[in-house]
């Protein structure tokens, strides 16, 4: 063991691992202090995020027949956001529970997004999966920045008011939807 | 950023497969090391297995324990593939003990196991910032610098590059500590070191988690991994 302790810090010893472990405490408080953030939430509680308790940001989509879908226009009904596309297997593993949802709470809506694909791919890939909820589609992939997607499925959970209640990355199943659901609809 | 690649019509998540190869690639070096001091270079591969079904059973089975009315009804999503679905502290935590009680059974759980193991920790999380870079996770605030990137519909702090930085530096660090420190000594430098750089970059970050008077959650879990790292070196170097 003596052998073992023959190297220290340069300073020597204990007095160097002190240095270390103060410089270590006192420095880290202080950059903790000064790169404090705001809490936004009880700042500004019209601030437009993607995050939890923000109001979500506003989406001009495209329809499937080629008109306009705004996301405010759904203000006053909880909405389910769900960003997809047809090519990714999550996704669609996700669909039946989404439809489910959509069928079982009629003040909800579902709104799915679909991104960056054709109205004719789209529209095949429903009627194969037998999905009635809306879809728009996304397609320069401007809604998914906004939303900083970095991943497809992405669920957003939006209340009446606007504002997000809850989100997902991945794709859902009963457990995590109804969890999420309950959430936004209440018990 | 680039989350992934179309390749002949397949989507290939590009953070998951550096993450993977990173940490396929720190349990190469892991393994290196083992050997270069004389011990089993086996461990870290057999480690790795045990302490992944021990993580996803964990994970998994604290979810459909929080939830257990909902998997009552639809039994068969317990083994569902769905991500998601995992708890992921708990399975980390099960996945380490995993790993520890299997080198605790081999005689193999020491200080020389654990400084061996250093370089192939601050690899592996250098693999990660690279991980969140190619996703476009972990994301700065806004900034005017002129080396910010733009991301998100703005240009920010290139956070994940900073933290690639930090994390190579760690790395280096981990080589340049050699022989003649005690035991326990380079895991441990190398641990304080890579958590101060999380405590730096956590600062730029655009989201962490808040505390009451903006004081992020994060920073504050760094700086007490990095002092309980710095305490226990010291005491190690300087007692007997």
């Amino acid at each position: 063991m003596a052998a073992a302790r023959g190297k220290n810090l340069p300073l020597g010893g204990r007095t160097a691992w002190r240095l270390a472990f103060v410089g270590l405490l006192v420095g880290g408080l202080a950059w903790i202090w000064l790169t404090r953030q705001p809490d936004l939430r009880s700042g500004d509680p019209d601030l437009e995020a993607p995050q939890v308790g923000f109001l979500a940001p506003e989406l001009t989509l495209r329809g499937l027949d080629g008109q306009p879908v705004h996301l405010a226009d759904h203000r006053g009904q909880p909405l389910v956001l769900n960003f997809w596309a047809t090519w990714c297997p999550p996704c669609r593993q996700e669909m039946p529970a989404l439809q489910r949802a959509a069928r079982e709470h009629q003040q909800l809506v579902v709104l799915g997004v679909n991104v960056q694909e054709s109205p004719a791919a789209v529209r095949d890939f429903l009627d194969a999966f037998g999905l009635t909820f809306p879809v728009a589609i996304d397609p320069d992939g401007s809604a998914l920045r906004r939303y900083r997607v970095t991943g497809i499925p992405a669920t957003f959970f939006i209340d009446r008011e606007g504002r997000i209640q809850a989100s997902f990355r991945g794709p859902l199943d009963e457990v995590i939807l109804g969890e999420k659901l309950a959430v936004l609809l209440g018990p | 950023m680039l989350p992934g690649l179309q390749v002949f019509g397949l989507h290939l998540p590009t953070a998951p497969l550096t993450a993977l190869l990173g940490g396929y690639l720190a349990l190469g070096l892991a393994s290196r090391e083992l050997r270069r001091r004389g011990l089993s270079e086996e461990l870290p591969y057999d480690a790795a297995v045990y302490a992944l079904v021990a993580a996803l059973l964990a994970a998994r089975l604290w979810y459909v324990g929080r939830h257990l009315e909902a998997y009552l009804q639809s039994p068969g999503l317990i083994v569902s593939l769905n991500t998601g679905t995992l708890a992921l502290l708990p399975g980390a935590a099960a996945g380490l003990a995993a790993a520890l009680a299997l080198s605790w059974r081999r005689r193999a759980l020491s200080w020389a196991l654990a400084d061996a193991h250093a370089p192939a920790l601050a690899l592996a999380a250098a693999a990660v910032s690279l991980a969140s870079l190619l996703a476009g996770t972990s994301y700065g605030q806004p900034s005017q610098a002129p080396w910010a990137i733009e991301l998100w519909g703005a240009a920010r702090h290139p956070t994940q590059v900073y933290q690639l930085l930090l994390d190579l530096a760690a790395l280096g660090a981990a080589y340049r500590l050699g022989s003649g420190w005690p035991d326990g000594t380079r895991f441990l430098v190398t641990v304080a070191l890579l958590a101060s750089g999380r405590l730096i970059v956590e600062g730029f970050l655009a989201e962490s988690t808040l505390l009451s008077g903006g004081f992020r959650l994060e920073q504050l879990v760094f700086l007490a991994a990095g002092l309980a790292a710095l305490y226990v070196a010291g005491r190690r170097s300087t007692t007997g």
